[in-house]
Order: structure tokens, then sequence, then C-alpha cells
């Protein structure tokens, strides 16, 4: 156990310390600031009678094109930060100095947990800063809606119960974008994660093949919902990660891929580490 | 070499995901919608719309992946000795340059076939008047437009890197699709403005959609011309083929310029 905990430690930092990380995790950062200064420009003034939720305003709630650009370069950024971790470590055979201290197996686990704790960072802490400076920016009694239509409408009264987790977001709606930010942060770590399981397994020749993974799953799963006519709900990315999206979506379905994302990587893990080992 | 052929597979396996569309929508197909769905479609400019065709775009940014080392491979392992074999590298980069591009028209004669064949396996497939020439116009733009990008991830590779080319080509790409949402918020096309029309043709992703197009031949125009204004396909062409020598002369400077290490670029090994 000490053994895996100072190979996850060894890896995080040199995963972190790496340009492409920081660079990502500062780009994303000022990404987030400008959609929270372009709302209090736009905003600013306005009665509270007038104004949206906060949390409306959020940049995985959907409020313009900033959501819209940031969910197509998706696939690229969630790759960048740490999924070419093992193929860097290769390029300089740095494998092999934490393998003979720590050991095979708590080489490539260890490299799974610090790939996908920094990703899952990456992806978490911007959008959870946003929400606390939504929460001190805009009025928190303000409860408009984007689409101006009043919250106790019958259509979006109906529209709340196709929300991803329904009863939390009638209890709470800042409860709701926390835990839906943290799950957006586990599923970027989970992806991020998987592509480096691809890169562990597969020796690409070049670096650029490991995008192909990510949108080869991304556009398998958009096609299913066109495919199969069984399929009522949306296979689509974009609309599990936008936090007020009413379009039908299988709450079970999200989970079960995320789950088999997450085993199949711990599994060819293990595979690969049982493979190399003499033991 | 053997590799890239072997790429060509791809073709097969694309061409047919894409038609199993149909098994929803109905028994007879026509051979002009084949190359409508094979190119986007009748998209408009709602956002919605302009997702879809974001996510139609994977299997062309897939092809762009595999096709996007053929000449940078090249500098990758043994550069010093293959260069010093080779005294004119203009000479040489316009000869791979033609090769990739019959590369490129043999995988989409390939993606072209794999769905017609597989639409006429099953359900009845009419080729319809206009949908000879339609095809003729989809090869030519399409295989331009490929060339123009996949020649871009190999050049930038060499500068940068294979993983950041992609990045920045494929992020261009879906910067210019999404700029066509503008013609939905800031200046609808319903106004019919002439800066409208400019800035469509402008965006290279619109000459793409071959259902946007108009043709002076009747039967072909009343398959096309979703937006009814003059787009015809000569100007994609020759635009699109502008693109396309201007980023083959960048290539030739950049191959000519690029000082020759002895270490992989992409392995850092030998």
């Amino acid at each position: 156990m000490d053994m895996l905990i100072s190979s996850i430690k060894t890896q995080y930092k040199m995963i972190v310390e790496k340009k492409n990380y920081y660079l990502m995790f500062l780009t994303i950062f000022i990404y987030v600031l400008i959609n929270f200064f372009t709302n209090v420009f736009k905003y600013a003034s306005r009665d509270v009678t007038e104004m949206y939720h906060p949390m409306r305003l959020l940049l995985l709630a959907n409020t313009g094109y900033y959501f819209y650009f940031f969910m197509l370069l998706y696939p690229i950024i969630v790759i960048i930060p740490a999924s070419f971790s093992y193929i860097y470590d290769q390029d300089i055979n740095e494998q092999i100095f934490i393998q003979s201290r720590t050991g095979i197996k708590n080489y490539y686990f260890g490299k799974l947990i610090a790939t996908f704790l920094s990703t899952f960072n990456i992806f978490t802490i911007p959008f959870l800063a946003e929400i606390i400076l939504n929460s001190i920016a805009f009025p928190n009694n303000a409860t408009g809606l984007l689409s101006n239509m009043s919250i106790y409408e019958s259509t979006e009264l109906e529209s709340i119960h196709r929300l991803l987790l329904p009863n939390l977001y009638i209890r709470s709606i800042y409860l709701y974008v926390i835990l839906l930010t943290i799950i957006w942060g586990i599923v970027s770590g989970v992806i991020a994660t998987y592509a480096l399981t691809i890169s562990i397994i597969i020796k690409f020749k070049y670096k650029t093949f490991l995008f192909l993974p990510i949108y080869i799953l991304s556009y398998v799963l958009y096609e299913v919902q066109y495919i199969l006519p069984q399929i009522d709900k949306t296979t689509y990315y974009f609309f599990y990660f936008d936090i007020f999206d009413t379009s039908r979506k299988s709450l079970m379905g999200y989970i079960l891929c995320i789950l088999m994302m997450t085993a199949s990587s711990i599994l060819l893990a293990m595979y690969k580490s049982g493979q190399d080992s003499l033991l | 070499m053997k590799v890239y052929f072997k790429y060509l597979v791809y073709g097969i396996f694309c061409g047919i995901f894409q038609m199993l569309l149909y098994f929803r929508i109905g028994e007879k197909v026509l051979f002009s919608d084949i190359i409508l769905v094979l190119s986007f479609y009748k998209p408009i400019f709602y956002i919605s719309s302009i997702m879809d065709m974001v996510m139609n775009l994977i299997p062309i940014f897939i092809f762009q992946i595999l096709y996007g080392t053929y000449i940078y491979r090249h500098f990758c392992s043994a550069s010093v000795y293959y260069f010093t074999r080779c005294t004119n590298r203009r000479k040489w980069f316009l000869k791979e340059s033609i090769k990739l591009f019959g590369y490129i028209i043999l995988y989409l004669i390939i993606l072209l076939i794999s769905s017609t064949l597989f639409c006429m396996l099953n359900f009845e497939v009419v080729f319809d008047k206009g949908s000879i020439q339609l095809m003729c116009y989809f090869l030519i733009i399409f295989s331009v437009w490929f060339y123009i990008t996949t020649i871009s991830i190999n050049i930038i590779s060499i500068l940068i890197g294979s993983h950041y080319s992609v990045a920045v080509v494929l992020s261009i790409q879906l910067i210019l699709v999404l700029l066509l949402n503008v013609f939905d918020t800031c200046i609808p096309f319903e106004n019919n403005l002439a800066i409208n029309i400019i800035l469509l043709k402008i965006n290279p992703i619109s000459h793409l959609v071959i259902s946007w197009h108009s043709s002076k031949i009747p039967y072909v125009n009343k398959l096309i011309n979703l937006l009814d204004i003059n787009f015809v396909y000569d100007s994609s062409i020759v635009y699109l083929g502008l693109l396309g020598v201007i980023i083959t002369m960048v290539g030739c400077i950049i191959i000519n310029n690029k000082q020759i290490i002895y270490f992989n670029r992409e392995t850092g090994g030998l």
C-alpha cells in the first residue's frame, strides 16, 4: 500500500509539472472566468426580479457559445493534460526507474489513479470556483430562467423530471449543481484514464493516434440512438454534460457506460502488469 | 506504405456505419440521398443541426488522424539517412503530396462503393437523374478538403509534434463549423443580406455541404439548393483548390528549411 501511495504521488507530481498540464489548467480557468465576466457585464444593474438564477449562468449550464465551443473541443481537451503520460514515460524510459522502486503493478495502478486525479482536478476546480463566484456576484434570490418562462409554468415543471437527478434539484439547486460538476470531473477523469489504458495496451507509433479511441467511442455512441429504434433516449455526450438539459436521458445508461470504462481500464491494467511481471 | 493501404479498410466500415441510419428511414434509397448523407445531408443553421454536423465530421477527423503522419513519418525515424539520399526536397514533397491525394481519392471511392453496396444489399437503390454529377462534385470537393487538412496536419506536426498539430487542425475545423451558427443568431440568413452569402462562401466548411450548393442544370438543382442562393460548385472547387495550392507551397517552404535532426521526433530515441 505504501508503495502504491508513493507511486501515485510521484506520478501525480510528474503529470502536474508538465507544461501541457498547467497550460491546459490555466486555459480552462481563464475560459471559465471569461464566461463569468461576460455574465457580470451583461447583467450588471439588472433588477433582481428580472435576473436569472446564479446557477443558470454557469458555463456548464449551457448559457450559449462558450458551452458549445467547450463541448466541441472536449474530446481533445480531456486527452491532452494527462493521457499522454505513459507515452512520455516511454520516450525517456522513465518507467524503468519507477517500476524498479515500486513494482510493476503499483506503477500501472499508480499511473491510472494519478491520471484520474489530475484530470479530475482540471475539470472540477475551475467549475467549482465559478459556482462560488456566481453565488457571490449574482443575487441568490433571483429565480429567472434563461428561457424567460416562469419556473411555475407546467412545461417547465414537467421538464424538471427529465434532469439527471430531479429529486436533488427540487431539494436544492446548489447541491444539484455541485454534485453534477463533481460527476463531470469524475467522468472526465475516467475518459482520460481509459485513453491512457489504451495507450498502455496498444503501442501507438505516433502520439496523435491517442485521439482515435475517444472520437470513435463518442461517434459510435452518438449513432446508436439513430441505428437502434428501441433507444428513445439521447446518447450524445453533450446532453449529459449540460447541467440543466431537459432532453430524454438515461441515468442508468450513463452510469453503466462510465462503470464499463472504469472496469475495462482496471482489467486492462491488471492484464498488462501481469504480462510484464516475472512472478 | 502498406500500412496506409491497410487504413483504407476504414473506408468500408465508415461507409457501412453511416448507412445504418437508413434502417429507420425507408426501403427505397436514392443514390443522390446516399451522396447527401455522406456530406452532412441537409443541415440548417440552428445550433442543434450544427452540433449534428460536428458529429458527422468525426469520421473525417479519424481519416485525418490516420493519414496525418504520411509525410511526418519521414521526419521521425532515421530522417538524416533518408534525406541524405534526397537532394531535392521540394520535388520529394510534391511527389508525396500527389501520392497522398491518390490515397484520399481511393478512400472516397471505397467509402462510396461500400455505402452503395450496403444499401443495395438491404434496400432498392435508385440511380436518379443528377446523382452522377453530385457524385463527381462530392469526390472532387471532399478530396481537396481532405488533402488540405491532412497536409496541414503533416506540416504542422513537423513543427510542433503530431498530437498538437491534430489538436490545432481539428479545433480550426470545429470553430469554422460553429461560426455557421451566426446565420441563426447575429445575421439571420432569412434576411437575404449580401454579407450573409459572402461570409458563407468564405467559410471553407460550407463548401463541403453539397445540399447548400446550386447548379445550372435544372435536374441537379432540384436535388440540392436548400438555401435558394447562387452557390455553384465551380466556385467551391476553385476556392478549395486555391487553399490546397497555398498549403502545398507553404509545405514546400517548411520542408525545405527544416533542419534534419538525428533523433526520433516522436519517441526521442534513434
